[in-house]
């Protein structure tokens, strides 16, 4: 916990998306300090998804820069960015168990660490003993669990979520809420969580992000935003 | 990385495609060294070439509308009726696709023969012959491609319009065949293209009264040694062939864009003889069209002068009479080991070329560069394969590259044909994976080298048994440009039938039946192991 108390965390800064002529995310700026968990709220077609697949290294992004405790690591391609990341659907890999989805990013450990490391994040989601089943055979609560635990299994020093509970139908959305909530604590992982939810962002996260046609109007802890908005905007993104 | 991987299939594509092609196109305009369209003149003014280019045209007008005929009631009766049995005749219809073209040449002699079960008819070698021919090949594609776009339209648009007041006929004509147009133009275009390239079948059926642009590249390659007439000949087959290509994927085009529109909803309903028998008789008089001259091979087969038997059979570890330099077995088993080299030289370039298509990248240079690699690697199929055997032989037979006598150069040839449909069965696959699932993977750290190893692999191999099957049964039955480059020493087995089928004599021509059939079963054989490890459509594992 000592490394995390002098790391800066995140910090990104005028970050700047295009696709073609058009702007998706709009000079985009915000930190998340080690062991925290923002939520990027807005509606759909904002530009959150963008801004997250930029942190990821997934999109390219045009200026500004993305900055892990203090490094530049715009250039740094995906896979050696540290950065993991959590789908709406899960992608999780069709021909491989359970147990080889969530070990898939961990080939450089031992077999036998390997199998402590699925069977202790199985435990964690919640699906123990799932690790020999199929992708196939999972319900759509299960394989986000899944494509939770795979994306923790590396150790990743940010975990990115896409709207990872967006696909699932409510009452299954509202329980998973406090599963992820939970689990991100107990790892003391630090996230951004993108949902267009405020109910889920209040839940999960310790401050949201609220954002709107490509740029972010408030950042905040839930209280801070419903006291303070600055805008009508965010009055109408927090549900109030 | 990948720019350099793409110099194997582009150097290849350049030797064995490029040069021959621009090398029979020069031979068209150059005369003594200079610009002449001398050879153009001269076979412009022959009436025979008129008669010819007609001929081929015609042909393959009356071919495509026959073809989509006959296969609309074939698309609605196995694609929106429900009846048992129907799998089994889904199978049976495309089993004449995927034969050789000598193979049909010769089922069909065997039925129209004066001695036939046809022969009364006195239709062998004549005009209808051959364009039955071209429907019996054909048939399947017009079913399959009308057929699957119609099992999923979305029968609530019909619905709609009946409970407006339209009538069943008027529905159909109003809604269901403009809802249908994109596909049966993108079926006709195909079968066009299939027909006005017809080779073998119009050569062995048209005997010396009708040939195609086709046959006449090769009467003049092999009997005239008119060379420049040739090239001139094969520059005007591209002109035909690109420009229904052309039309063809245009068509495409339009047609996936109108796929888009498709719900899933379920649009079958069981057979009901009462208002569906017309459908009924059209297509079951068309099975018989094409079980009858199958049946008709298989008997001339195991006939024998003295009843049933296996003398035909056994007469291929024979050179007939006088027909051949080599036994039947022999071309066998050259036609085995070509086959094998053709493959392995399809898979690799096909493959190559499929992982680099199926790239989607950002920067949009780079993805201009892989939209022009995907067209240009259908390039070969809008060369027929005989100006691909035409071209070969005349450019790869003197330094610097004179193969004419290397073992490689007919499986090179036969690879050219096979490689669109390799690219063509590996890319729907590669393309299925969600580009997602390569960033999830490069999100959980891995390098692109594992993310191609774990990603992309395990859907190239589902893949990969359909691709191979083609490239083998297209090989083995490969006789367009086989038929210009084929030693009389080293003959494969096409290419043997077609010289038995040729020369008179009871024993030659059973012969070339025994023959025939043994190389439908197999590639029939090759095609249904192929068919086995076809992928599931869509992503179920």
């Amino acid at each position: 916990m000592v490394n995390e108390s002098t790391n800066a965390g995140l910090q990104v800064r005028d970050v700047v998306v295009t696709y073609g002529k058009t702007v998706a995310v709009d000079a985009a700026s915000f930190d998340v300090a080690p062991g925290e968990v923002l939520a990027l709220l807005g509606p759909s077609g904002c530009g959150k998804s963008s801004l997250l697949r930029a942190v990821a290294g997934l999109e390219p992004i045009r200026s500004g820069a993305v900055l892990w405790d203090g490094e530049d690591v715009s250039e740094v391609p995906v896979h050696r960015r540290g950065f993991g990341l959590v789908f709406q659907d899960g992608q999780l890999f069709p021909h491989r168990s359970v147990a080889g989805n969530i070990a898939y990013g961990i080939v450089h450990l031992s077999k036998t660490e390997q199998a402590a490391t699925v069977s202790r994040l199985l435990t964690m989601v919640g699906l123990e003993g799932y690790g020999d089943r199929k992708i196939t055979e999972l319900s759509g609560g299960q394989a986000q669990r899944v494509a939770l635990a795979r994306s923790l299994a590396p150790k990743p020093r940010l975990l990115l979520l896409d709207e990872p509970l967006s696909a699932l139908d409510r009452s299954l959305r509202e329980r998973l809420a406090d599963d992820v909530s939970a689990t991100l604590r107990a790892a003391h992982t630090t996230a951004i969580f993108v949902t267009h939810d405020h109910a889920e962002a209040i839940t999960i996260a310790d401050r949201i992000a609220v954002m709107d046609a490509g740029a972010i109007l408030q950042i905040g802890s839930a209280e801070e935003l419903t006291a303070h908005p600055t805008t009508a905007r965010v009055h109408a993104a927090l549900g109030i | 990385m990948w720019a350099a991987v793409a110099l194997i299939p582009l150097t290849y594509l350049t030797v064995f495609f490029g040069w021959p092609v621009l090398n029979l196109i020069g031979r068209g305009f150059v005369d003594d060294g200079a610009f002449s369209l001398a050879g153009f003149r001269e076979v412009f003014s022959a009436s025979r070439t008129w008669r010819i280019v007609g001929f081929t045209l015609g042909q393959a007008a009356l071919g495509t509308v026959l073809s989509v005929a006959l296969g609309l009631p074939g698309a609605y009766l196995l694609y929106r009726c429900r009846f048992p049995g129907r799998g089994l005749v889904r199978a049976m219809i495309t089993v004449p696709f995927v034969l050789p073209t000598v193979v049909v040449g010769v089922a069909f002699r065997a039925l129209l023969a004066e001695n036939g079960p046809l022969g009364f008819l006195g239709l062998d070698q004549s005009f209808p012959a051959i364009i039955a021919a071209l429907v019996f090949f054909n048939y399947s594609v017009v079913v399959r491609t009308v057929g699957g776009m119609w099992a999923r339209l979305d029968p609530r648009t019909a619905e709609a319009a009946r409970t407006l007041g339209a009538s069943p006929a008027r529905t159909f004509l109003t809604v269901t065949l403009p809802a249908l147009g994109p596909a049966i133009a993108s079926a006709a275009s195909v079968v066009f293209l299939f027909c006005a390239s017809a080779f073998g079948i119009v050569l062995m059926l048209g005997g010396s009264r009708f040939g195609t642009i086709e046959t006449e590249i090769y009467v003049q390659t092999t009997l005239f040694l008119d060379l420049r007439a040739a090239a001139a000949l094969s520059i005007v087959q591209l002109v035909v062939i690109s420009g229904s290509l052309l039309a063809a994927g245009q068509l495409r085009g339009r047609q996936e864009r109108a796929l888009r529109l498709r719900t899933d909803s379920a649009s079958e309903h069981a057979l009901n003889p009462k208002a569906d028998w017309p459908v009924m008789l059209v297509t079951g008089l068309v099975l018989l069209g094409l079980i009858l001259p199958m049946l008709a091979l298989a008997g001339r087969a195991f006939a024998t002068p003295n009843g049933w038997g296996l003398t035909n059979f056994a007469n291929l570890a024979t050179t007939g009479n006088g027909a051949l330099t080599v036994p039947v077995t022999d071309a066998i088993a050259n036609s085995l080991r070509t086959a094998v080299d053709a493959t392995w030289i399809a898979l690799t370039i096909g493959i190559i070329v499929s992982l680099l298509v199926s790239r989607r990248p950002r920067n949009p240079h780079a993805r201009r560069t892989v939209r022009l690699l995907d067209g240009v690697f259908m390039l070969p199929l809008g060369v027929s394969a005989v100006t691909v055997g035409f071209g070969f032989l005349i450019t790869l037979n003197k330094p610097p590259l004179d193969l004419r006598s290397s073992l490689i150069l007919i499986p090179l040839a036969q690879s050219m044909v096979a490689v669109p449909l390799v690219v063509r069965s590996l890319l729907p696959v590669l393309r299925a994976i969600d580009p997602r699932l390569r960033e999830a993977a490069a999100s959980l750290g891995a390098s692109p080298a594992r993310v191609l190893a774990t990603v992309d692999l395990p859907f190239l191999l589902r893949g990969l048994g359909l691709a191979t099957g083609f490239a083998f049964a297209v090989s083995l039955g490969e006789f367009g440009a086989t038929a210009f480059l084929s030693r009389p020493d080293r003959p494969t087995l096409p290419v043997v039938i077609y010289r038995l089928i040729g020369r008179p004599g009871v024993e030659n021509q059973g012969m070339a039946m025994a023959a025939a059939l043994l190389l439908a079963v197999i590639t029939a054989a090759v095609m249904a192991i192929a068919e086995r490890l076809r992928p599931a459509d869509g992503g179920e594992w």
